[in-house]
């Protein structure tokens, strides 16, 4: 008897420690929401290489990890890390027009931790006339990026009619979450007006780094050797805004060449766009904001070169 | 056991971690001169010896010449009074300079009937030439108007507390000219020297001092001067060091062919100061009855 009762008590706590089934979040081994978060790619340098300190005469050794953890694929043509802030003339062979990033797969329901990477960079230290010598590295990453943000908004077609009217819904600001990528739609807000109903929609640089052009110049350019146009950095392309699957894009205003621009003191920017109704009952419907930018992040890596007496 | 034991100890202990040090050009000393046991007090008649440990607390290897000298009416030495030595200095793995230490011998004089004491300097003077190396990490930013994330902001360096030298460099200052080429700049430094230690800067190869000789002006204060940037020669201008006149002791120098326009970067600029130094120490003594 005194058996079973203990037996039965394993089994009790055995049942209640084995949890409730899959995370949260996931069914049938998919992630249902993968889009959150505010980076891109990620860039670290790889610990140890290089090391802190190098004596001269020696070989020169750079990795530079990547992890695209948004949710969008990167690592297409245009796609680099570049070197820089060194002495070419103390760390040689290192070149100028960077490397291309491999293809890194972003996050999707299957896969919610997107995908990682290397690049390297090799060159030879030549002799330097110090005794020590500090030569900092940057890593330079430039990629363009996708935006998707999805949400539902609430259109009164005729918000003034008189009468008493039962409505599903009222509309009103919508404020969202991160989107899986480094610009995000922050805020949008509801106008309704009579026969049509107005968006302000507020976007914003979360990810650290410097947005630009969508422009496959502007990508060359995010090179540290050449130099971003200052009507260039700090905008971003709306590609498409659509509302119960209908495009309002062309609707959309104030665009420079189909991007807005960023305070690039706050990061924040926002847009018009305008869809026409019909009818007056109120309605919820899904809106869905495509942005595409190009994205350039930077890390600094300290380094020391240390002169060797031999000749 | 105990031989293991013995071998173990041995291991551990000459595990410890050794220090070097990376960056021996510091300091601001040269060749200097120390009385061993110095002998204060005599007596009237006393056989005297004097011992003196010159060592090259500096970083550059140093030739030079020496005198000992007193006054002869209460101490007469013997020859030889004057010698030479030459001294290396320090460097990143061997961590101390050079020594040698001299002997002299004389005879103190007897007192005159009245005096009770009679008072006499031992003057040591050295003569010898040195070189400074400095090196300092300058920022180099053809772009200053861009507002990207860079490694380092241009700025005066200081270079204070000296390079392993009694002359050091305390100060460089640079500014980027435009060259006559679009996109090349030419860098200009101004770099400012003092004389770190108490001695007298000369040219290089002037031993007059220790040979009780007088001193021509010019041969005061004449430093040799080589700079590079990154491994590439400068020019510079002629310079004088002049003793009676701090803060003016300014260097100029150019990279006529300049810097293309690139991402800001840390470059390595090293001065080379060759020149000669005069340094004097002195032991009183005292005459006792």
């Amino acid at each position: 008897m005194k058996k079973a009762i203990v037996l039965l008590l394993c089994l009790s706590v055995l049942i209640g420690c084995a949890g409730g089934g899959e995370p949260q979040g996931v069914r049938g081994g998919v992630q249902e929401n993968f889009r959150v978060g505010s980076e891109g790619i990620r860039m670290f340098f790889t610990p140890g290489v290089p090391t802190d300190r190098l004596f001269d005469t020696e070989e020169f050794n750079a990795l530079v990890e990547l992890e695209n953890v948004g949710a969008h694929d990167a690592g297409a043509a245009g796609d680099r890390v570049y070197l820089s802030g060194f002495d070419s003339r103390v760390i040689t062979g290192i070149p100028s027009g960077g490397v291309p990033i491999p293809p890194l797969e972003g996050k999707n329901q299957f896969n919610p931790r997107g995908s990682r990477d290397t690049v390297s960079f090799k060159g030879q230290i030549a002799k330097i006339t110090g005794d020590v010598v500090p030569q900092p590295l940057l890593a330079t990453l430039c990629y363009r990026y996708k935006t998707e943000a999805t949400t539902n908004v609430c259109i009164d077609p005729d918000p003034f009619s008189p009468g008493i009217r039962t409505k599903v819904c009222e509309p009103g600001p919508v404020g969202l979450g991160d989107q899986a990528a480094p610009v995000a739609v922050t805020n949008i807000e509801v106008e309704p007006r009579r026969g049509k109903t107005g968006f302000r929609i507020r976007i914003r640089n979360v990810g650290g780094g410097a947005p630009f052009r969508n422009d496959a110049s502007a990508l060359g350019r995010c090179n540290p050797q050449e130099r971003l146009k200052f009507n260039e950095v700090d905008f971003v392309e709306v590609t498409d805004v659509k509302v119960g699957g209908i495009s309002v894009r062309s609707s959309c205003r104030p665009l420079d060449r189909g991007h807005v621009r960023l305070d690039p003191t706050s990061g924040q920017g926002e847009f018009y766009c305008e869809f026409t109704t019909t009818g007056s009952a109120t309605f919820l419907s899904p809106i869905t904001i495509d942005l595409t930018y190009g994205y350039r992040s930077t890390i600094q890596h300290s380094l020391v070169i240390i002169k060797t007496d031999i000749d | 056991m105990k031989r293991y034991a013995l071998i173990l100890l041995f291991l551990v202990a000459c595990a410890g971690e050794a220090e070097i040090t990376e960056d021996a050009h510091v300091g601001s000393s040269g060749v200097k001169a120390e009385y061993i046991r110095p002998t204060e007090f005599v007596l009237p008649g006393e056989r005297v010896g004097f011992l003196i440990e010159v060592s090259n607390d500096g970083t550059s290897e140093s030739s030079g010449a020496y005198t000992i000298a007193s006054d002869p009416l209460v101490l007469q030495l013997q020859d030889p009074t004057t010698g030479r030595f030459k001294l290396k200095g320090r460097t990143t793995f061997t961590p101390i300079g050079e020594k040698k230490v001299l002997s002299f011998k004389g005879r103190v004089s007897e007192l005159a009937k009245r005096e009770q004491t009679a008072e006499a300097s031992v003057r040591f003077n050295m003569c010898y030439d040195y070189q400074t190396d400095a090196t300092v990490s300058v920022c180099v930013d053809t772009r200053p108007e861009v507002d990207d994330e860079k490694v380092c902001v241009p700025g005066p360096v200081s270079a204070g507390g000296g390079q392993g030298a009694p002359v050091g460099v305390e100060l460089v200052e640079m500014k980027l000219l435009p060259g006559d080429i679009e996109g090349v700049f030419v860098p200009r430094f101004t770099i400012s020297v003092a004389n770190l230690d108490q001695g007298v800067v000369l040219a290089q190869g002037i031993r007059n001092p220790c040979q009780g000789k007088g001193t021509l002006k010019e041969d005061f204060g004449r430093v040799g001067v080589r700079a590079t940037l990154s491994n590439v020669p400068l020019q510079c201008k002629p310079f004088k060091f002049n003793a009676g006149a701090p803060g003016l002791n300014n260097v100029v120098c150019t990279l006529p062919e300049g810097v293309p326009d690139q991402p800001a970067y840390l470059a390595h600029l090293t001065t080379t100061l060759t020149y000669g130094y005069f340094d004097t120490i002195v032991q009183s003594i005292t005459v006792q009855k």
